[in-house]
């Protein structure tokens, strides 16, 4: 740890616990701490997503009879509902981290929250089109 | 407008004892169109409670001394109007500023952010973005050149309260440094830039921010700390240094930490 | 490299201990600013264009296996016949190697918040790590198995 960092800490401890959560503190009046918060929110689900998918996956290896019979259960409502609310958190995820990338790049730096509404507004859009391609086509 | 009654719920935290710390309310007379929330306090110390403990200094913004929290929102008090806070029955709720030790009541402990910005060091003085043209009665064409004036930070801290990872990272530069840092390299001033961005191109420095721009939206003083955060980072996968930074090792070259 | 040996000034010309409390690791003297430049900035652009590819990648992944198929799932022999194809395999590939690479720098980024000591977080950076090569390895493994496989 570098000894200027330590210094601007000034002998201020932050528990575990508090740094495990202290992103999940509410900010209301920052909109940036929404888009933070949902960022991270929706790469913990889609992180968990992918274990998941993984473990699915794995039944390929045993072959056609292993495989073919989970389709019934994965073309069922529930996970066609689950399968749109995934693209949602994934959307989001990617328009989020999209404009994590151009803040950084200078773009948009005046209109970072006008930037989430924006990210809002699409990934609700692309979810909304994904969900009437799976749930109803 | 006439004078009324307001509440102030004051955070009071005795020097040393955290233990016993909690909200008091105190109750002074105000004109909410003439008075600053700073005059509330000092009228509470001096009318109610002598003990009370808090900052204050030129009382026209250009210390930052008295940075509190009002109603959980980071000002300075000097210069916030009772009337653009106080909705005319409520109490008012003021606490010091986050994300800092507190020595008591109001009053945080600054000298670890102030070191740090000191340690840079950050010039204070700085040129002026326009140019200065002096109107004779002639043909007006005068021009006194580059003027000077001072940094627009205050070093009050705002941003540091402000900020949500700050709030989960004691190691974290934060903005009021990082911006600082910016400033050095945007204006070096003889200056060692590279050691500058040495300083600030860490897991703690620049890359920590999440880009919530929360300390932006709250400095009083046209800083844009989150602004000047990101151009550091931009500078970083760029390269693009004033000539000065010559002593700067590429990202990714690593080193070992201090 | 820059040199940064010599000791700063003080602020304010104050003595040397003032923050309240102890400060471990600080030198009781001037406040010398070290060098703490890492490799945080190569890891953050690494996940910036790792994600990025995962936007393309992600896309033609979802196209593929959900879209260009009736009933938007694909059976075993279906699998099988859109995996044999070259493009097909590559650009698959390739989406489980920027997920993990993405997913991996992210996880650490969130476990250097929570873990304070540096030698710590070098061992859990490396089990990240481990973990996503075993998975992509486990990824290969699979494919390799699926299209071997014979009725």
């Amino acid at each position: 740890m570098d000894d200027i960092s330590r210094q601007v800490a000034g002998g201020r401890q932050i528990g575990l616990f508090r740094r495990a959560t202290y992103w999940l503190e509410p900010r209301w009046r920052d909109p940036g701490w929404l888009a933070f918060a949902m960022n991270r929110l929706t790469g913990v689900i889609v992180l968990g997503y992918l274990v998941a998918h993984m473990v699915v996956l794995s039944q390929l290896a045993a072959g056609p009879s292993g495989w073919d019979s989970l389709l019934a259960t994965f073309g069922s409502q529930p996970f066609l509902v689950g399968d749109t609310l995934l693209i949602g958190a994934v959307t989001f995820h990617a328009l989020s981290g999209a404009r994590v990338i151009m803040l950084t790049f200078g773009i948009g730096t005046r209109h970072s929250g006008a930037l989430f509404g924006l990210v809002l507004l699409v990934s609700a859009g692309l979810t909304a089109m994904a969900g009437w391609a799976i749930l109803f086509r | 407008m006439p004078e009324t009654r307001i509440r102030l719920r004051i955070w009071r935290q005795p020097a040393g004892a955290r233990e016993r710390a909690g909200f008091e309310t105190l109750e002074v007379t105000t004109d909410p169109q003439r008075d600053m929330v700073l005059d509330l306090i000092e009228r509470a110390w001096a009318e109610v409670d002598r003990t009370l403990v808090f900052r204050h200094a030129c009382h026209h913004a250009s210390c930052g001394t008295c940075a509190v929290l009002v109603d959980g929102r980071e000002r300075l008090p000097c210069v916030t109007s009772v009337q653009s806070v106080w909705d005319g029955h409520s109490p008012l709720t003021l606490k010091p500023l986050r994300n800092a030790t507190v020595v008591a009541d109001l009053a945080i402990e600054p000298a670890a952010v102030l070191a740090a910005m000191a340690a840079l060091p950050l010039p204070y003085v700085r040129t002026v973005e326009r140019e200065v043209r002096e109107c004779s009665g002639g043909d007006g064409d005068g021009d006194v050149g580059t003027a000077e004036r001072f940094e627009d930070c205050l070093e009050c801290l705002a941003c540091v309260s402000a900020c949500t990872v700050a709030g989960g990272d004691p190691d974290y530069l934060g903005p009021a440094v990082l911006a600082a840092a910016q400033r050095i390299v945007e204006e070096p001033r003889g200056q060692d830039v590279g050691r500058v961005i040495d300083m600030v191109d860490s897991e703690h420095g620049v890359w920590q921010c999440r880009a919530i721009w929360a300390c932006s939206a709250v400095c009083p003083s046209n800083v844009d700390p989150a602004a000047r955060i990101m151009d550091l980072r931009r500078r970083l996968l760029t390269g693009d240094w004033p000539a000065a930074a010559t002593t700067h090792a590429p990202a990714g070259s690593g080193a070992s930490h201090g | 490299m820059s040199t940064l040996q010599r000791p700063v000034r003080r602020y304010l010309g104050r003595p040397d201990s003032i923050a309240p409390g102890h400060v471990p690791g600080v030198p009781g003297s001037s406040f010398e600013a070290r060098r703490a430049a890492d490799r945080t900035g190569l890891l953050w652009l690494i996940k910036a264009i790792s994600g990025g590819l995962l936007i393309v990648f992600l896309g033609l992944h979802l196209i593929a296996q959900h879209l260009l198929v009736p009933g938007g799932l694909r059976d075993f022999a279906s699998v099988v016949d859109y995996l044999r194809q070259p493009l097909a395999l590559v650009t698959e590939t390739l989406l489980v190697a920027s997920v993990l690479v993405h997913a991996a720098i992210a996880t650490r980024t969130f476990a250097a918040e929570l873990v304070r000591n540096a030698g710590t977080l070098r061992v859990v950076s490396v089990v990240i790590a481990l973990a996503a090569v075993a998975t992509f390895g486990y990824t290969v493994w699979l494919t390799i198995s699926v299209l071997s496989w014979s009725a």
